[in-house]
């Protein structure tokens, strides 16, 4: 279980900005929760939070009770390894790499006693992409990129992937087979936080918090009114 | 130069051997060594050797100007090869062989030890003209007298057979030229490895920033699968500790102390610190999803 309390986020520079101001939620196990707003509203911020790559100014970010936010930079590193999968907009693959090696990256870092070409091939197989292990990333599509990004966030099977606009450079067909992907995922128990500022895609998760401004102003189940 | 001058001068350079006897490896026609030992008159006033057989050098025999039928007094091994009256290596006239087991000081090799004489071949010392004549290695002197007439002949005498005389009035000036001298051939040396030390830090940091430059989005990509800090660095010294490892081996080579090579290490490892350092920090307070967004 994941949760939020009281969270401020200050940013310090010519003016003060509150991008994140007193958000409170949990996320439960095997959720698909959409965050939504408007360019701005802090999304990225929050999402950075708990992705263990900010801090926040005031509050605290809990992983199954245990304050995340104030542990030591080598524990962050450490559950950003083995417990949280990031995926991001514009893939943050290392182009020279093929997708195999790209997907292998966070085994690099891992403790776990994993077989790491099995792992990798399993993971190719349910990304739909066994045929292109070798192939340099830069030569992949933006689909078949984001794909990868997929692939290498769950490689080391993460209970939390955050997904931070994964379809916002894709067409909407591409958008559509990636969003098919983390259903698939959630089927299979993963807890997935996708912030994105596309209604269509919130749409689809179970639930949607929305973000204005830094606070929260509507948390529903997808379908409310 | 009259026979009583050069008789002085002579003496005075073997002074320099005194203590001593200068020896010298020789190889013959059939290419066999021997060692001559050059010795002075007063050689045998310090150290007291006894011959076998035969007797030592008489006065006349220290300063004669031909080679010819020079005198030699053999160590007790050539005493089954040699007897009194023989031409060691057909050109010198065997006058003595010492007895077995003796020993004296050679300064000039391995510094206050005792060395055997029994296979030595002693040679008793020749002019300055003789010498030169015949191509002899001859080492540079010190001498010492009060005698400013004796200095002023000395000194044109040595200029005549075209060698350099350094006139000091007291051994501390003798000190003070070496020093200088020491100081004037080490100066350029110590620049030159400096400027050299300094360009190779130079292209240590250069090439540790490049990379950080070039890479940066990997290095942050990395971070956010997992990779601590300590991985990032080391992913970014990696290549500088290849270079510093090899310059340690390289300077022990050259130097042949531990020493060097530590130096070595240690100035580079510094390096890469003062460069890494503050990498370190920036990464460390580095929005990473901004950072990789600005990279692409």
């Amino acid at each position: 279980m994941f949760r939020i309390k009281n969270l401020t986020k200050i940013f310090y520079g010519e003016e003060e900005v509150r991008a994140l101001n007193d958000v409170s939620f949990e996320i439960n196990d095997g959720e698909l929760v959409a965050i939504i707003g408007k360019s701005g509203s802090g999304k990225s911020t929050l999402l950075n939070i708990m992705g263990l790559l900010d801090s926040a100014s005031e509050g605290g970010y809990y992983i199954n009770e245990k304050k995340a936010s104030s542990l030591p930079e080598e524990e962050k590193a450490r559950l950003r390894n083995m417990e949280i999968g990031i995926v991001l907009q514009d893939f943050a693959l290392v182009e020279r790499y093929t997708v195999s090696q790209n997907i292998a990256i966070p085994l690099i870092y891992s403790k776990k006693n994993l077989n790491k070409e099995k792992s990798i091939r399993d993971i190719l197989n349910l990304v739909g992409l066994s045929e292109k292990k070798d192939t340099p990333s830069y030569k992949l599509s933006g689909g078949q990129k984001q794909r990868v990004a997929i692939a290498r966030a769950v490689i080391n099977n993460p209970s939390l992937i955050l997904a931070d606009e994964p379809t916002g450079a894709l067409d909407s067909k591409t958008s559509e087979e990636i969003m098919e992907l983390f259903l698939k995922l959630n089927k299979e128990g993963k807890t997935i936080v996708i912030v994105t500022h596309d209604k269509q895609i919130a749409q689809k998760c179970k639930r949607i918090i929305e973000l204005s401004d830094g606070r929260i102003i509507s948390d529903k189940k997808s379908g409310e009114r | 130069m009259d026979i009583e001058t050069e008789r002085k001068l002579s003496y005075c350079i073997a002074e320099n051997f005194k203590a001593s006897g200068y020896s010298h490896n020789f190889i013959d026609a059939d290419e066999n060594s021997y060692t001559m030992t050059f010795v002075s008159e007063d050689f045998f006033n310090i150290y007291k050797l006894e011959t076998e057989s035969g007797r030592l050098f008489l006065e006349e025999e220290y300063y004669s100007d031909t080679m010819e039928n020079t005198p030699v007094i053999l160590g007790n091994y050539y005493k089954d090869s040699y007897k009194v009256g023989d031409f060691y290596h057909n050109k010198y006239k065997v006058i003595g062989i010492l007895k077995e087991g003796q020993k004296i000081i050679n300064l000039a090799g391995e510094r206050s030890k005792p060395v055997s004489v029994d296979s030595d071949v002693l040679f008793p010392v020749k002019s300055l003209s003789c010498m030169k004549q015949n191509h002899y290695e001859y080492p540079s002197s010190l001498i010492y007298s009060d005698d400013k007439a004796q200095l002023k002949a000395i000194n044109d005498y040595a200029e005549k057979l075209g060698m350099y005389p350094f006139n000091f009035i007291s051994l501390s000036g003798t000190k003070q030229l070496i020093n200088h001298m020491s100081t004037q051939t080490a100066a350029p040396l110590i620049i030159i490895s400096l400027i050299i030390i300094t360009l190779a830090i130079f292209c240590l940091i250069q090439s540790a920033m490049l990379f950080i430059r070039r890479n940066l989005t990997e290095l942050l990509i990395h971070r956010i699968c997992g990779a601590k800090l300590s991985n990032i660095l080391l992913r970014v010294s990696a290549g500088s500790f290849i270079v510093i490892f090899t310059s340690g081996v390289v300077a022990s080579l050259i130097f042949r102390t531990v020493i060097a090579a530590t130096g070595i290490a240690i100035t580079g490892v510094a390096v890469l610190l003062i460069t890494i350092i503050p990498f370190a920090v920036k990464l460390k307070r580095l929005s990473i999803l901004s950072s990789i967004r600005e990279g692409k």
